[in-house]
Parts: C-alpha cells; sequence; structure tokens
C-alpha cells in the first residue's frame, strides 16, 4: 500500500516519463502518418515533451534558466510551423495532395 | 497525496489523451482541435510547476496562434486531398511501431532506474520555486541579450521566407 502511495506521489521522474511518452506519441504520429499537416502536428508535440521536460527540471532544480530555454524553443517552434505550413501549401499547389508518400525521390 | 500529485495526474488524462488523438484520428481537423486539448492540459501544468508566465504564453501562442495557423492552412485545402486513407497504413507498420516502443521501453526504463533527485526531502518548497516574470524578463533581456537578438533575425528571415516559399508558382514544369 506504502508502495502505491509513493508511486502515486509525484517527483520529478514522473514528469520526464510523461514527457517521454509525449515524445514517444509524436515519434510515432511522424513515422506512420503520411499527411504532411498531421505530421508537422506531431513535431509540435515532440517539442511540447521537451518544453515539459525543460519546466520540470527548471522547477525540481531551483534554476529558472530553463524557462527561457522554453521560450526559445517556442520561438523555433513556430517559425518551424510556418516554414512547414509554406512548404505543405507550394507541394500541393504542384502536386494537388499533401500525402507524403508521393514524395519518396530520396529513397536512394 | 498532495495537491502537486493530484494536479499531475488529472492533467496527464486529457494530455495523454489528446496527443493519442493527434496521432490517430482520421481527420486533421480532429487531430488540430485535440492538439489544442494537450497544449491546455500542458500550459494548466506549466502553471503548477510555478512557471506562470510560461504557462501563459503556452495558452496564447500554442493553443492560440500555431493552431489557428494550422486550422487555416488547412483550410485552404481540398478535403478530398487531405482525408487520405490511414488505417491501412497504421496497421501496416509493425516494425515502426517496434523501434517506437523499444524507443520508449530504452527511455523509460532509463528515467526509473535511476532517481535525478536524491529524494523527496531535496525538493525545493513551492514557495521558492515559483519563477516570477520580473526574474524571468530579467534572464532573458540582461543574461540571454545575444539569444534573444537573434531569435528576433530568425523571425524576420523567416517571415520573409514563408512569404517567398508560398508564393512559388505550382505546375509539374520540369
Amino acid at each position: 500500500m506504502t508502495d502505491l502511495l509513493s508511486f502515486f506521489q509525484v517527483s520529478l521522474n514522473h514528469y520526464l516519463a510523461l514527457g517521454l511518452i509525449l515524445f514517444t506519441l509524436g515519434l510515432a504520429g511522424v513515422f506512420i502518418r503520411k499527411n504532411l499537416i498531421v505530421i508537422l502536428m506531431c513535431l509540435e508535440l515532440m517539442l511540447n515533451a521537451v518544453n515539459l521536460i525543460f519546466v520540470a527540471f527548471s522547477h525540481y532544480q531551483g534554476i529558472p534558466l530553463g524557462q527561457v530555454y522554453v521560450f526559445f524553443i517556442m520561438t523555433v517552434a513556430a517559425a518551424e510551423a510556418g516554414v512547414g505550413l509554406a512548404i505543405a501549401i507550394s507541394i500541393y499547389k504542384r502536386f494537388g495532395t499533401i500525402k507524403m508518400d508521393l514524395l519518396t525521390a530520396l529513397k536512394g | 497525496m498532495d495537491l502537486a500529485s493530484v494536479f499531475f495526474w488529472i492533467l496527464s488524462i486529457p494530455i495523454l489523451v489528446g496527443a493519442i488523438c493527434v496521432v490517430f484520428s482520421k481527420n486533421p481537423l480532429f487531430s488540430a482541435l485535440f492538439l489544442v486539448l494537450s497544449m491546455v492540459g500542458l500550459g494548466a501544468l506549466y502553471f503548477q510547476l510555478g512557471a506562470h508566465f510560461i504557462s501563459a504564453v503556452q495558452i496564447a501562442v500554442y493553443a492560440g496562434a500555431v493552431m489557428v495557423l494550422f486550422v487555416m492552412v488547412l483550410m485552404l485545402f481540398d478535403r478530398k486531398a487531405v482525408e487520405s486513407e490511414e488505417a491501412a497504413v497504421i496497421k501496416n507498420s509493425q516494425f515502426k511501431w517496434l523501434l517506437v516502443s523499444v524507443f520508449l521501453g530504452l527511455m523509460l526504463g532509463l528515467i526509473f532506474s535511476q532517481s535525478f533527485i536524491a529524494g523527496p526531502d531535496t525538493i525545493l518548497p513551492e514557495a521558492t520555486s515559483v519563477v516570477s516574470t520580473k526574474e524571468l524578463g530579467n534572464l532573458l533581456y540582461f543574461k540571454n541579450i545575444l539569444s534573444f537578438e537573434i531569435l528576433g533575425l530568425l523571425l524576420l528571415v523567416i517571415a520573409v521566407g514563408v512569404v517567398s516559399l508560398s508564393r512559388i508558382e505550382g505546375g509539374s514544369d520540369d
């Protein structure tokens, strides 16, 4: 019983595990989905998982610098979403679809 | 169980459900809406972790601006071009699932095999671990001013680049 209670007692490891599961879900989405927009959403999910881990470490170690890096990551993520969506628009204009199994010329 | 644990376990449900639905829903619009759910849950979790300003930025930028951008771009596309048959794809990717679950298992084992904080007594008290916006601004504008300016430059380049990228003419003329 005390083991169960100590498992539910949240520590840094719980936040790391939640962030890791989010990251893995995003990774799985990038691997298995063919829709470019959904792939970009899964990338956002992965970046958010990293942000969660940054904030958790910053909280538990009392170092506020981690939150500054979260700012930087958020900015880069917004920029990445903008570029990705612009690329999606030009792919759609050229091929009429945004399914990613179309673009396999670089497979080798 | 203290308040932080209650918040964590309650908030982790919408975060994980949202993330799972992002990956598995066939309609990309539903993916976007479930991503908003996940983002708002993460914002609440940041608030609980004492990162109040980050939480506000998360709600405003991610759940607001970025998701509006996604949904707007989805509206630009033809529905038939966007909605593809994904079920077969998800079924035929056992190797990818195996890879991803091996990654998850290894990393989870790594996390729980060692404790990054020696024990609950080394955790800082809640009151001191709240980072005020003033403190964050000092860090951002005095200690990290170079990175901040470089990010501003990056955003300028991105703004110009996105406009020129989306103005590329279509058609298969190669």
